[in-house]
């Protein structure tokens, strides 16, 4: 009999302790995001899809074509096509990047001597067409959709932790 | 004019009998030529009409509030894109089902797979006749309308055994076999905690126990086996009515959708109109027989003695009746997103061997109380 009150009476205390739990989960604010409206966080450090900054003076980017990326790339998603100016001098044609090859490793990133390209911040990257996923990066239309500099990753001497993996990139070369 | 719409405002149920239905009524009946029982079966079909529209609208209110309380208690925010703050979610669902197809599976028993529904409804509309929502608010004033509740709501059980075996589908069957176990059980502690109750008024008539709570909410007055009796009524009152933790009946996980699992479209939305709808129910009975109906908060000593003015007098009754009706829901609704559904076993080892045992000694515990002060 006395079991019998004790176990009715800790199992509503049980109960009363469950439903305290979920209560305050009620009254917490919820910690959904509305997409489409409210913009995620997106961290300094971020790897979106490679972007070719332009130079925000000159407006001109800072490709020399010394094919480190193109190298590095394990998985071929970058192609560098040269061309010829008037003044007969070997310059940048196209920069083609393969997104949908790409795994955002950030290897060309860090490879790169002079900065070129970054990784952005764009991280809607669906597409309705898989050809929308080759890009040319140094065109105004393979740019990421803002090119501002709010989207581009941090240069390299904001972020320590990448400085040895940088410099450990540079020697061999 | 303002005078009688504040009347209507304060006392809905008084102002209709008094100065508004009767005239008009005689009016009607008076300029057609109409004998006075026509004027009174075309009221009668008004107020069911009124009936099922407020109904409709109860649950279509209770789904969503079903959707957005799951979400709060689960740090979401539920829907929130048809309509302002998804009021109109449950509006587009509906319309989602009417244009589904009505599917009838090929072994079903026609004529029984289309009664269910209706039963159902049927079962949890004519509830409704006795509960009072304010002062003379209420359909029928029975002097049985406890025991009038007790024996309709056992109908619920019939359409979910009818839906169940006319499927022709093994889940089905089992989800009504399992609710019929279930709802079998789970009327006889309600039934004696309203024993209590109707011991302790002296009447069966929902009104006149409403009436007898100006003196003290019931669990005031009949502390504590009021707040026990209030508490096994709760419980066994949403496992009368399939609701989690006691779903077994439609066990998703065991059984897909239960008793339910062949209907679609319209007919389905009628089951689950009714369940919303006995949701209501139950919580409008533990607020009319313990929690003073649609009378204002009266605190009171157990068993007569002292008792407080009428705090918050000067709100209508009616929006106190849908305060603490609500608030009992917000209770039910806890509960689910709460608690895990239990086993067939455990269920009826908490009813046969917990509530039963309790709701008796309770039921005790009451007449020897009222027997102490009727000396």
């Amino acid at each position: 009999m006395l079991a019998w009150l004790t176990g009715i009476l800790k199992g509503a205390a049980s109960l009363l302790s469950g439903m305290r739990l979920t209560g305050r989960a009620f009254v917490r604010p919820a910690v959904t995001q509305q997409y489409p409206e409210e913009r995620p966080h997106i961290h300094d450090r971020f790897r979106g899809r490679v972007d070719m900054p332009l130079d925000p003076v000159s407006g001109a980017h800072k490709c020399t074509m010394c094919m480190m990326c193109v190298k590095i790339c394990p998985n071929a998603s970058l192609i560098i096509k040269p061309g010829v100016n008037r003044a007969g001098k070997r310059v940048l044609d196209e920069f083609i990047y393969k997104l949908s090859t790409c795994t955002l490793c950030n290897l060309c990133v860090e490879v790169c001597p002079f900065d070129a390209i970054a990784m952005s911040h764009d991280y809607e990257m669906a597409t309705y067409d898989r050809a929308d996923l080759v890009m040319i990066l140094n065109k105004p239309k393979g740019r990421a959709f803002d090119p501002s500099a709010e989207f581009l990753a941090v240069p390299p001497a904001a972020a320590p932790a990448a400085e040895p993996a940088q410099e450990a990139a540079h020697e061999p070369a | 004019m303002s005078a009688i719409l504040w009347h209507l405002f304060m006392h809905p149920g008084r102002a209709l009998k008094d100065e508004i239905v009767p005239p008009y009524l005689h009016f009607v009946t008076q300029s057609l030529g109409l004998p006075a029982w026509a004027g009174h079966l075309g009221l009668m079909a008004v107020l069911g009409g009124v009936f099922f529209v407020g109904v409709s609208l109860t649950a279509f209110w209770l789904i969503l509030m079903e959707r957005k309380v799951c979400a709060y208690f689960q740090e979401r925010l539920g829907p929130n894109r048809v309509g302002p703050w998804g009021l109109l979610q449950t509006i587009a669902d509906a319309l989602k089902l009417v244009q589904k197809e009505d599917l009838i599976p090929a072994d079903a028993d026609r004529a029984v797979f289309k009664l269910a529904p209706i039963v159902a409804f049927t079962a949890s509309f004519m509830v409704l006749a006795v509960i009072p929502f304010d002062d003379q608010l209420l359909a029928a004033d029975l002097n049985i309308g406890v025991l009038y509740i007790t024996a309709v709501s056992g109908l619920g059980v019939l359409s979910i055994l009818l839906a169940g075996w006319a499927s022709a589908n093994k889940y089905s069957l089992l989800g009504g076999m399992r609710s019929a176990a279930q709802i079998i059980s789970y009327e006889l502690s309600p039934a004696l905690c309203v024993l209590g109750v109707v011991l302790f008024t002296g009447t069966l008539s929902t009104q006149a126990i409403v009436e007898g709570q100006a003196a003290g909410w019931n669990i005031f007055r009949m502390a504590p086996w009021g707040v026990l009796g209030m508490l096994i009524f709760l419980i066994a009152g949403t496992a009368e009515i399939n609701r989690a933790p006691f779903d077994l009946p439609e066990a998703e996980s065991e059984l897909t959708a239960g008793f339910s699992t062949e209907y679609s479209a319209m007919r389905f939305s009628m089951f689950y109109l009714a369940e919303f709808v006995n949701m209501f129910i139950i919580s409008a009975m533990v607020v009319t027989l313990f929690l003073g109906g649609w009378q204002p908060l009266v605190l009171a000593l157990p068993f007569g003695g002292w008792h407080s003015p009428a705090l918050g007098g000067f709100l209508p009754g009616w929006l106190w009746f849908f305060a603490k009706t609500y608030a009992v829901i917000f209770v039910i609704m806890w509960f689910r997103w709460t608690f895990p559904r239990v086993r067939v076993d455990q269920l009826m080892k908490l009813e046969w061997k917990v509530l039963l045992p309790l709701s008796f000694a309770n039921l005790a515990a009451i007449a020897l109380c009222v027997a102490a002060s009727l000396r």
